[in-house]
């Protein structure tokens, strides 16, 4: 066996003369010339047969390289030039697809960044698929929800009891707090206190500090870099101390800043050894504030062992009858974008918007590319002629196809050029849209590369297929007749194109009127309450208003620019937690949840909100301080009344305090939270104690004085406590921002849209007016007005874009109508929306067939009949 | 018409010879041995492939050799045209020929 290996020729040169020689096929030279060799070699030796064999190969690479590659070259450049003539000549056409196709191809890529952004959350951390957040769901006959965080139990839990488990770590959220150090005081977002395991658990890479023992100690702290520089500047922050919600804390870690794309976006982790978390935390299993990461060890099993968790954890508590507690895991990566549970660390992402944006990007790009092939099939009948020329001179078809595809593809070339160029322009515009910090340099990655490759050689074959394989199949004579009308006539498939691409037009230009008008809806609504001129001022650590607040409240008064103040314990948009409720007297699971709101007697006179029935809380009636409700009519219903009025003089058990008290009023529902959600049920009392918020009412002239004496007052009730105000109509405008951005982006690529679209028309009006100029000369000279050309020209397109809005209504309609139903209070779908979507495309269709009809409706009939 | 050039000629009188046995190495190896000029493959495919084109001569491809890997060989016959296009060729020269064999001989 090894004699025969050793005796092979050369693999290379075999491999030449097997693969370029031009006999090969034919005559099996390959082996034939192996045979030769062996007998060579054995007359002559080794050295002789390997040169022989060698010149051989040699001169077959010289061969091909002359013959083959050179003149595929020729051909190449005469292709190339050929391309090059036929868009200069043709300029219209080729700025319509170039363009048309590079501002979708640039709509793509900005959309996949987006998505790739949206997808790419957590991905960062090490074995981010081996780490799960544990959550709970909890299911009582009184309470239902679902929590991210579980209690402070858990996390040891598992960690003694289940092997599988690598690593876990809690963390409790403690943003708000405030931050000293020297005079840099701020209320600190982003802060957490956790176990130091959170750097086994999730990737937080230290810049200065110790992983293993940097949160060990008590009273330790790791920075991220941007807080760090905040408080210390310049200065390296480890050793140094830092006063963090009343306590000192020494920094000894400093780490990276997390990137973007990550829904811990941490500020600053506190260690939990100690009494840092208060003892009202840690006293039983039934508080969910802890969000606790596992990572557990490759291979394991992760659902399986769930199971096992639950029977453990819940064996700690106390459970009753009809209660149920299950435990979940939730991969770390899917967080962000499938995770809409209470107590959600950031924003969730919305992949429902992902996937329609996704959807949009095709579709444009699919306009784009329908004119495309619209253009170059119009375009095919005139290029028949050199078909046949190219074929009678001994074009092969292959050739044919390959000058074709290649044609387009090089136009898509351009594009994908051009596309690049725009979307870098356009990159910060896209940035403040999205609110996402794109740089230039996520452009540079494999899979837009490889997206910009695909995209680039799909839109090419599919536009290029059509000539390319259509034409070259053509026999010379029939493409070389003078007759060209058999090729021109097919045009059924370019008006189901057109008819596509109007559908899509029409239904995200109603989008985009969908989704503006339910954002002015929800803005313009009345909430139930005043919002015009209202500041709000959180009360936090350091600053204690408690029994004391009339006083406080008369301090802000004494600013001639505030016209009154109400203290409380939530706002609007701001409303604290809930707890049970129930009628006294009636069985413990008829306990229903409600919002808890404590305010004092201005609240409801400032704030607007009107009764129902019954009265408000009076300052002159003592009890009203201790023992008298509030409710609004959600609550009403949830109690099961159908009036008002029945609500009133019952007695009420309220689980917040333990204490009862007797509804004296019902007022009517004002809206807490954005129009996506529906009006919860809020029970309302006096209770000075954990009133949170300052609400100031001002007046309208000379708002910046005012709001430079309300901070005076408040340096003087606070000393060295920072003030953080807002108004309640731009906080309460926030609710919508994710709508807005949607707005924002559908409603430009709804422009895109149609503009793409009207563009593949006006070029294909252009050839259709210009194939038929002899008809339109002809019509002239026989009588016809200048009017009944342009409308016989205009009409056919007309016609189809018209038939493109009947198919598109009801899709429309249904599409947008299942949007809607997504929010508690919405718009009327009103016929305005379908309507204003028609005109705008037929209107912009006839306008653009318009220039070019007319154009040759009032052409002389001399000049087009000339050469007859 | 039936003109053959010379190396066709000697290409097709060499298949005939070599009658099952006629593929390219054998077909080389005829022609050294009887002109004691070795042709090179290029022009001996060359003209093989053209006496193809012109229908005089067919290729066959035999069985590989029974072994692994056997190598591939192609076997060559001539067609009746092939023959016909022999037999003028004959013709042509032996009248070309005629009575002058003696007197080119006699120069030696």
């Amino acid at each position: 066996m090894k004699k025969t290996q050793k005796k092979r020729p050369p693999c290379i040169a075999r491999w030449i003369i097997s693969r370029l020689s031009q006999y090969e096929k034919e005559h099996a030279l390959a082996d034939a010339m192996e045979t030769d060799y062996l007998d060579i070699r054995d007359q002559h030796g080794a050295f002789l047969s390997w040169i022989w064999y060698w010149f051989y190969a040699i001169g077959i690479l010289f061969h091909y390289i002359k013959f083959s590659l050179l003149w595929s070259m020729i051909m190449f450049k005469n292709y190339l030039k050929i391309a090059l003539r036929n868009m200069r000549k043709h300029k219209v056409y080729s700025f319509i697809n170039v363009s048309g196709l590079a501002v979708s191809i640039a709509c793509c890529l900005m959309i996949l960044m987006h998505i790739r952004f949206e997808t790419s959350y957590d991905n960062y951390h090490r074995d981010a698929d081996r780490v799960y957040r544990l959550g709970i769901d909890i299911n009582m006959p009184s309470f239902k929800r679902v929590f991210a965080p579980v209690s402070y139990f858990e996390a040891p839990y598992l960690k003694e009891n289940f092997p599988q488990v690598e690593a876990v770590t809690r963390l409790w959220d403690t943003s708000g707090i405030l931050v000293r150090r020297g005079d840099r005081v701020f209320y600190e977002n982003d802060v957490y206190t956790a176990d130091n395991d959170i750097f086994d658990v999730l990737t937080f890479p230290l810049k200065q500090g110790d992983p293993e023992t940097a949160l060990n100690r008590p009273g330790t702290l790791v920075v991220s870099e941007s807080v760090g520089r905040k408080y210390f500047g310049n200065e390296s922050p480890t050793g140094q101390t830092i006063q963090v919600g009343g306590r000192v804390c020494v920094v000894t870690g400093v780490m990276a800043d997390p990137p973007k794309n990550t829904h811990l976006k941490i500020g600053m982790i506190a260690s939990m050894i100690g009494d840092e978390v208060p003892e009202w935390a840690r006293r039983h299993w039934y508080l969910n504030v802890f969000y606790t990461y596992v990572k557990f060890h490759p291979d394991v099993d992760v659902q399986s062992l769930l199971p096992k968790i639950e029977t453990g954890a819940n064996s700690h508590k106390d459970i009753k009858e009809g209660q149920k507690f299950t435990y979940f895991l939730q991969p770390l990566k899917d967080i962000h974008l499938f995770s809409h549970i209470h107590g959600e660390l950031a924003p969730p992402g919305n992949p429902t918007y992902l996937f329609i944006f996704g959807v949009i990007a095709g579709l444009i790009l699919i306009i784009a590319g329908i004119n495309f092939i619209n253009l170059s099939t119009a375009r095919a009948a005139a290029r028949s002629k050199e078909v046949g020329l190219r074929k009678i001179v001994g074009a092969f078809r292959k050739q044919l196809i390959f000058q074709f595809l290649g044609e387009s593809i090089l136009t898509t070339l351009l594009a994908v050029f051009l596309a690049c160029l725009i979307s870098g322009v356009f990159l910060p515009f896209y940035s403040h849209l999205t609110e996402i910090p794109y740089s230039l340099k996520d452009f540079v990655r494999l899979d837009l590369l490889l997206a910009m490759i695909g995209i680039l050689f799909f839109s090419g074959i599919i536009a290029g297929s059509y000539p390319a394989f259509y034409l070259s199949g053509l026999r010379p004579i029939a493409s070389l007749n003078r007759r060209q009308g058999n090729l021109s006539k097919r045009n059924g498939l370019r008006r189901v194109l057109v008819v596509g691409q109007f559908i899509v037009s029409f239904i995200i230009i109603t989008g985009a009127i969908v989704v503006s008008q339910q954002i002015r809806y929800m803005k313009n609504k009345n909430l139930g309450f005043e919002k015009e001129q209202k500041i709000v001022i959180p009360v936090r650590q350091g600053a204690k208003i408690g029994e004391n607040f009339e006083t406080v409240k008369a301090e802000f008064l004494r600013n001639s620019g505030v016209t009154g103040v109400t203290m409380s314990s939530g706002v609007p948009g701001r409303l604290a937690e809930g707890a049970n409720a129930r009628l006294v007297g009636e069985a413990d699971d008829m306990t229903q949840w409600m919002y808890y709101l404590f305010v004092d007697t201005d609240f409801f006179r400032e704030y607007g909100i009107t009764l129902a029935a019954g009265r408000t809380f009076q300052k002159e009636q003592i009890s009203d301080s201790r023992s008298s409700f509030l409710i609004n009519e959600a609550a009403v219903k949830k109690f099961g009344w159908h009036d008002p009025t029945e609500a009133l003089r019952k007695t009420l058990w309220s689980g917040y305090g333990g204490n009862q008290g007797e509804i004296i009023g019902v007022v009517k529902d004002f809206h807490f939270f954005g129009l996506q959600r529906e009006i919860g049920p809020v029970i309302m009392s006096i209770r000075p104690d954990v009133f949170r918020f300052i609400t100031l009412t001002l007046s309208t002239n000379n708002i910046g004085r005012t709001l430079a004496s309300v901070k005076n007052t408040w340096e003087s009730l606070f000393p060295g406590i920072p003030i953080d105000y807002s108004f309640i109509d731009t906080y309460f405008d926030r609710f919508y921002r994710e709508e807005e951005k949607v707005a924002a982006l559908v409603r430009v690529f709804g422009i895109l849209a149609i503009a793409i679209a009207c563009f593949g028309i006006l070029g294909l009006t252009a050839h259709t007016t210009q194939s038929r100029t002899k008809e339109i000369g002809i019509r002239k000279v026989v009588g016809a007005s200048v009017t009944r050309i342009t409308v016989l020209l205009s009409g056919e397109f007309v016609k189809w874009v018209l038939f493109a809005n009947l198919i598109a209504l009801p899709a429309a309609y249904y599409i947008l109508n299942k949007w809607l139903a997504g929010f508690a209070y919405r718009t009327e779908f009103s016929l305005w929306f379908l309507l204003i979507p028609s005109v705008l495309t037929v209107g912009f269709a006839a306008f653009t067939v318009s220039y070019h009809t007319i154009k040759a409706a009032a052409a002389n009939p001399v000049d087009s009949l000339r050469y007859e | 018409m039936y003109e053959l050039t010379k190396h066709e000629e000697l290409i097709l009188l060499a298949i005939l010879k070599l009658k099952e046995n006629a593929y390219i190495v054998s077909l080389r190896r005829h022609i050294k041995n009887i002109t004691g000029r070795s042709i090179n493959y290029g022009s001996l495919c060359n003209t093989l492939s053209s006496l193809i084109r012109k229908g005089y001569v067919r290729s066959k491809e035999s069985d590989p050799e029974p072994r692994q890997g056997g190598r591939r060989k192609v076997l060559y016959s001539l067609t009746t045209e092939g023959r016909k296009a022999l037999k003028h060729t004959y013709k042509v020269h032996k009248l070309a020929w005629d009575g002058l064999v003696e007197s080119i001989i006699k120069f030696d």
